[in-house]
This record gives structure tokens, sequence and C-alpha cells, in this order.
């Protein structure tokens, strides 16, 4: 039921966007996300998925293992079509009770769908390349600059690393007690909701107990270890940038180019396509 | 009733970089009037073990039987399948390490009513199914209307026992019921163990870590490493085997390494290795 998170979830590949200094990761995930939304005809999309698709290759994080991870979001991606296709104006050219599609309609959706799972996969891929203390390493750097007007940086991103390092532990400890619970004979799938609800309960409240008592050991063996917030901590792996890092950077500006460019050449050249 | 496994495999993550696999072809079979303790260092594969006889686990090939029938049919799950599976994982009781982390109701005696609830008896059915238990299991009286979680740690282990005690299963498995209890505490818990299995005259399994509590209370040792079960047999006769188990890092009791040292064979609880030294020093 819990199992198979993989969306957010480190893959341990050794590869060059494995590498990668997680600044650059994260400016890249900005800059990918901006290029989803700047491009606006077929020939972007063509070309943000054809870097897509060269960023997986590189990664060499299997294909299968990302759609796995989409799983959740096909249901968001479905609805989003729905409402697109059947509830646009423009050229109608069909029609039936409320529901009308649109030349435009169809357009939208199908620019709606790929830029939706082209931004999910884009900024999944992240989560996959980088392990979650280099992740928290980089936020912490980059959020650095705010530590000017009291913004505390290193807390916010010491408690993402937390939460992100206790998602694989409580999602192993449901599992656990999910499974001492149908050893005494628990039935979680008949019944209706009120039933299925209360069914919850079992598995619920040594979840809380056991999430608490969790965080109470992990305060106590930080605080022995004479934690005391970021001011002064340094790093035993502090980030450095390399050779290839300072190439990430300038394939990145290079993509942004590319998808303004793409955006406003096309301008004069494509009218089907664009919207 | 006999659990009997053959060739049961079991791989996590298949088809992925993180394969493990836990179960190899292991071929077994377990039951009758005994107490079986299953053996090995960490990651060899017991838990994942116990966890297919009672259907919580699938082979990922291979059968597990219980009293003659295949609990895991091919093909996909029926809803008849999953009656059947959940009227086995009654039938056959398991215990996890650290039971207490599942204890969830506001008193002891609700919580431990959870399981024969579960099987469909009423709440009078239960509770005195539930009393029963908890009375096998020597709570005190007063403790039984507690909230589970103001027990010391002994008690809401062997509170944690009576849940599954009350379904009354034909087969009780328990995976390290000792872990992290006081010397007391395990000895009330060992005690209480050997007592059921032998007032019952069923079969219990327990995982285990202390060659000398598998010494002093099993009839059948089950040796793993490296998910191969790799030796077999009665207790004496298992840790007879010296070099094998001290070879996966398991070794045998203390007291049997001291009396062979003195040329003494097949001692392996202090009992016998006083009567053996005692026979000796009358023989002299």
């Amino acid at each position: 039921m819990f199992r198979d998170i993989t969306i957010g979830q480190f893959y341990p590949v050794t590869s060059i966007i494995n590498k990668l200094d997680p600044r650059v990761k994260l400016c890249g995930v900005v800059v990918y996300i901006a290029a989803v939304f700047i491009i606006n005809n077929i020939f972007g999309l063509l070309f943000i998925i054809a870097a897509l698709a060269v960023l997986i290759y590189l990664s060499k994080v299997p294909l299968k293992h990302i759609m796995k991870g989409l799983r959740f979001v096909w249901f968001l991606v479905i609805i989003a079509i729905f409402f697109n296709l059947f509830f646009s104006d423009g050229d109608i050219i069909w029609r039936w009770w409320i529901f009308h599609m649109s030349r435009q309609g169809i357009l939208r959706a199908a620019f709606f769908a790929v830029r939706l799972v082209c931004v999910i996969v884009g900024s999944s891929m992240l989560t996959y390349t980088t392990t979650p203390t280099n992740l928290t390493a980089g936020l912490e750097k980059v959020m650095q600059p705010l530590n000017k007007i009291h913004f505390p940086g290193h807390e916010i991103a010491m408690m993402m690393s937390i939460a992100l390092r206790f998602i694989p532990i409580l999602s192993e400890e449901i599992n656990k007690i999910i499974k001492a619970q149908l050893a005494r004979g628990a039935d979680f799938d008949s019944g209706g909701i009120i039933v299925k609800a209360k069914g919850m309960i079992p598995i619920m409240i040594p979840l809380f107990i056991s999430a608490f008592r969790r965080a109470s050991d992990l305060a106590t063996a930080m605080e022995s270890r004479c934690y005391s917030g970021g001011e002064g901590r340094t790093k035993m792996y502090p980030l450095r940038y390399h050779k290839r890092d300072t190439v990430g950077y300038i394939v990145l500006l290079l993509f942004l180019l590319a998808s303004i460019g793409l955006r406003i050449l096309m301008q004069q050249f494509v009218t089907i396509g664009r919207i | 009733m006999i659990i009997k496994l053959d060739h049961v495999n079991y791989i996590y993550n298949p088809d992925t970089v993180e394969k493990v696999i836990a179960v190899d072809d292991v071929n077994l079979e377990i039951g009758g009037n005994s107490l079986t303790a299953i053996i090995g260092s960490t990651g060899s594969g017991k838990s994942t073990l116990i966890q297919m006889l009672n259907g919580l686990l699938k082979p990922t090939s291979g059968t597990v039987s219980y009293d003659g029938e295949v609990i895991f049919t091919e093909g996909k799950e029926t809803k008849e399948q999953k009656k059947k599976i959940r009227d086995l994982r009654c039938r056959v009781g398991l215990v996890f390490q650290y039971p207490e982390y599942q204890l969830f109701d506001e008193t002891v005696l609700k919580d431990v009513c959870y399981g024969p609830k579960n099987q469909g008896f009423t709440q009078e059915e239960a509770e005195k199914k539930a009393r029963k238990a908890l009375e096998e299991v020597h709570m005190p009286e007063k403790s039984i209307l507690k909230s589970p979680f103001d027990l010391s740690g002994g008690q809401k282990r062997r509170a944690a026992i009576a849940g599954v005690l009350a379904m009354e299963p034909e087969v009780l498995i328990l995976d390290e019921p000792t872990a992290g209890l006081d010397p007391k505490g395990k000895t009330e818990v060992l005690d209480l163990l050997k007592r059921y299995q032998r007032e019952k005259e069923t079969t219990v399994i327990l995982v285990s870590h202390s060659m000398e509590e598998v010494a002093q209370y099993a009839d059948r040792v089950i040796a793993m490493h490296k998910s191969k079960v790799i030796l077999d047999g009665p207790t004496h006769e298992v840790f007879s085997h010296r070099e094998e188990l001290e070879a996966i890092g398991l070794g045998v009791p203390e007291v049997q390494a001291f009396t062979e040292s003195l040329g003494i064979k097949d001692a392996i609880t202090v009992q016998e290795a006083c009567d053996a030294i005692l026979q000796r020093q009358k023989a002299e």
C-alpha cells in the first residue's frame, strides 16, 4: 500500500549527472521549469522533451523506474486533460450537452499534459540523482545570502533533510505495523469507508507513537553531539565547483537561450500548433 | 499440523539494482509437538522465512503448504483465496520483533481483544479469550485495565504476545521474543513459551540470537547462513557441529565451549555440564 514510493528517492548509480554539484542541479530545475513555460509551439515542446530524454539517458536512471514514480500523478494529468479538452472555447468541432471540443482545446490539452509530465519528471530527476545529504547541502548554500536578513537557511535545510530521511524510515515502519496487525487477523480490504477508516486506527496510533519516539531519540542524539544550529558549523565535505559544474552552467544557459530563441523565431514561421 | 516448504525462494526488489535474495531454495518441514529455534546472523533471511510461514509474504518461487494445503496458488488472488490466507494467519500466529510497538488500544484487555474480534468472535467471547491469554502470560490482574503504554518493558512484551495467544493459534512463531529485555524478562518470556508449548502440545517456532537460550529451550535447531539452511536437526546434534557454527559467526553455548576444553562432549546447558562433571568426579 505505502510501498514503492519512488518519487523523490535517490536512485543509487554513478553517472555524470549524479556527480554534478547540487547547486547546478537546483539551478537546472528552475531553468527547466522556466523553459517548459517559455516554449509555446510544437518545436519548442519537442526540444524540451529531447532535452529531458538526454538528461535521463545521462543520469542512467531506468525509464521504467521513473514511470513507476509517475503512477501517482497520472490522475492529475488526466483531470487536466479532461477539462482542457472538453471545456475550451475556440473553433468548435464537436458538441454534446455541456461538453464541447475545439481545435484550440485539443492542442491546449496536449500541451498541458506534456508540460505537466515534463515538469514532474524534470524536477524528480533532481531527487533521483542527488543524495539527500547533497541536496540539503546545496539548498543551504543557495539560501546562505538570505542569512543577512535573518532567514534561517540552515534550520530549514536541516528540517528538510530530516523530513526526507524519515520518509523511508516511516514507510518501513508503517509496513511493519501493517504486517503485525495483519498477523493478528486485521482486514484492511473489506467494508465501507467508515469501517476502513476505523481499521486504520491500529496502524496510525503505533505509527505516531513511533514517530514521536524517533524524533525525541534523534533530538537527544543530536544534542549529545553538541549540535546547536548552523552557526560556526563546518562540513566534512564542503561543496566545491569542478570543471564539469562550469560546463553544466554553460549548458543550462544555452538551453535557456535556445528555448527563448525557439519561441521568438518560430513566432514568425509557425502559425499552426501555437497557443 | 505441519508447515512444509518446498524449494522456496524469496527475492526483494527483483529486477532492480537493489535486488536481494533473502531466502534461497529452502526445503523444510516444521510441525508436531516441538519447540524449534531458527538461528543465524543478521541478514541471513530468518525474518523473511518466518513471514512466509503464515502467508504475509508470498514466495518468489516454490510453495509453502500448511496441513497439506498449498497457501499461495498461481494466478490472481481471488476473494476466496484472500479469505483463506486471513484464516491461515489466525491459525499460524506470528509475533514480530519488538511486538510492543504494535499496541494501540486504550487498555491492555481491549488491545488483546483485537485479534479474537478480527476472527469474528463477539465482544464477550473475545474478552474471555483475552483474559485467558493474559493469564497465560502472567499479567497481573491490576494491570489489564491499564493503558498498555503505562506498563514496563517486559510487561508490554508479554501483553503483545498475549495479543497473538488470544487467537489460539495452532502454530506460534516469534521473531526474537527476548530482544531488548532484561535477564528476568527474558527468562519469564521463554519459560512461558516453553510451558505453553508443553501444555498445548503444539508447535512453537522462535528466532533467537542467544545460543544459551536455544540450547536450554529448543528441541530442534535450524541454522541459516546467507539465505540458505545449512544445519537442521535436534539441538544436541546441531551444536555438535561447532566448527561450522563458528565459521558462520554463531558459535556454541559458552558452557559447551568450556566443558569441551575439559574433554566433556555434548553438554550444552549448565545443568548438563554440572551432571557430567559430577558424574566424572564420582567415577574418579
